[in-house]
């Protein structure tokens, strides 16, 4: 049973800051949530915020006893791609985090960093979040060989709170031919696997599925199934399913505006959220 | 005798110059008449100052909604790639990042390739901001063609010149090349297998269902 704990003093802020965002009309976009997690309990409201400022956009995520901003700027190359870069503060009361990201594409190579620390593991500051602190860097890119053919390489290393060092890497040939096809071999901590991917439209109107698959030493499914709900692609339904083995379980879908997800990883949590936009929707 | 030489040129002149008006309204009134697609196909500079091949197709919905996709098929980088230009925003769909950024029209650029690819879907909107003088006419495999120049009225387009040729029989651009103040070749562009076609709104919008959208103001 979660058992709910009030914070009577950020239910004004939160209000607050919701009304003075959606009364503007400033924020691109507002999203409310509420996440609840057993074992150990923990209930809390969730409130993401973008707001743009000129050329800069800036990023606040809210939830009990932690609050997290960002600022994220971009640079559009129309066709040819584009750079966007930014970083995230975050401060609570388990601790601090820093994260600075940077990633886009440029004709044939897309390519992305990022860097983070937290003294607190990163869920404690942000409930979507990973489960981990310490440090953790990350470098990918993805280059097109040619139309049909793309390579992939991700590397990433961490340090956790424990001190405890670990390092990742894959490297990936996705092959287009309607369909794309995707081979890779990676190791994380250690521990070898193979990946095998396929993504392409099931139908007429769209609908989309993505799935990856990582097995060997470690197991992973991920898989995304997307489908428009109207001609115009305004509104989608969109369903993910993440297996892992040792087990954990997470099932998301996002349509209109509701976003929800269940997740099970050493205790059940359930993640219910409404979006706002303002500015329109594609 | 002088004066009689003068006011030749000037009507002369002004002939030219209405004829050029004419033909541009032709071209407007015959390419707003149904929607349409072509393929684009020649070289353009790239920022770096290197040439590239380039091939996209271009298709128009005219009307008071006006809507106009360019999809890339070379350079091969960007093959999977596509522009959508509305009235009010430009839609850029970048394959690699699966990623759709919309911008409002006014503040989007569309460049990179040393052509602003909107003009090619809406050629008043391109003559208006030149100053053009009919050149005379010109053989092609399509038809007898007009050859107009085109100065820009202001520098800020990013070339000097643009030659444009224009089909007599079914008036519409044939080919477009842009030149800098050195005559130098920007881009050099041919507009292939024209034809009417029936468009809606929700084709040329298509994106895979996936894209992350993000909106820039």
């Amino acid at each position: 049973m979660v058992r709910m704990r009030s914070h009577p003093r950020w239910h004004p802020v939160l209000a607050f800051l919701a009304v003075q965002l959606a009364a503007l009309g400033l924020g691109q976009s507002l999203t409310f949530g509420l996440h609840g997690r057993l074992g150990p309990d923990y209930l809390t409201p969730t409130v993401e915020a973008t707001l743009p400022l000129g050329e800069w956009e800036l990023n606040a995520r809210l939830q009990r006893d932690a609050l997290g901003l960002g600022l994220f700027g971009a640079l559009e190359f129309s066709a040819l791609g584009r750079l966007r870069y930014g970083a995230r503060v975050s401060l609570g009361l388990a601790g601090w985090g820093l994260q600075a990201a940077a990633g886009g594409a440029l004709g044939p190579l897309a390519a992305n960093l990022e860097a983070a620390y937290s003294n607190t593991l990163r869920s404690n500051l942000w409930v979507g979040d990973e489960a981990e602190g310490g440090m953790k860097l990350g470098l990918g890119g993805r280059y097109r060989l040619d139309p049909r053919q793309t390579l992939g390489l991700q590397l990433g290393l961490k340090n956790d709170l424990a001190g405890i060092a670990r390092g990742a890497a894959e490297l990936s040939y996705a092959l287009r031919q309607g369909q794309t096809y995707t081979f890779g071999l990676g190791i994380d901590d250690a521990r070898i696997y193979g990946l095998l991917g396929w993504r392409g439209e099931l139908d007429e109107a769209g609908t989309l599925l993505e799935a990856t698959l990582r097995a060997g030493q470690l197991g992973r499914l991920e898989a995304a199934l997307t489908t428009p709900l109207d001609e115009e692609q305004i509104n989608n339904l969109k369903l993910r399913l993440t297996a892992a083995y040792p087990w954990a379980v997470t099932l998301g879908m996002e349509v209109y505006s509701l976003l929800a997800e269940a997740r099970y990883d050493q205790g059940f949590s359930l993640w219910m959220r409404y979006q706002l936009r303002f500015g329109g929707n594609p | 005798m002088k004066k009689l030489l003068a006011t030749a040129v000037v009507s002369l002149g002004l002939a030219m110059a209405q004829s050029v008006a004419e033909i541009t309204r032709q071209v407007q009134s015959n390419l707003e008449r149904a929607p349409w697609e072509a393929t684009v196909v020649g070289k353009v500079q790239l920022p770096d100052g290197s040439t590239q091949e380039a091939e996209f197709r271009l298709q128009v919905i005219p009307g008071k909604e006006q809507l106009a996709r360019v999809e890339f098929k070379k350079p091969a980088a960007l093959e999977g790639n596509f522009v959508v230009i509305s009235d009010k925003e430009v839609w850029n769909y970048l394959f690699l990042t699966n990623q759709l950024i919309i911008q409002p029209r006014a503040k989007a650029r569309i460049e990179g390739l040393g052509v602003n690819l909107t003009d090619l879907g809406d050629f008043q909107e391109l003559t208006e901001r030149l100053t053009l003088r009919l050149l005379g006419e010109q053989n092609t495999p399509a038809g007898a063609a007009w050859r107009i120049l085109g100065s820009p009225k202001e520098a800020s387009l990013g070339f000097a010149s643009m030659e444009i040729l224009v089909l007599k029989a079914d008036p519409r651009p044939l080919a477009i090349t842009l030149r800098d103040s050195n005559n130098k070749v920007l881009a050099d562009l041919s507009l292939n297998n024209f034809r009417r076609t029936s468009l809606t709104p929700q084709a040329l919008r298509k994106r895979p269902a996936d894209a992350e959208v993000l909106r820039r103001n």
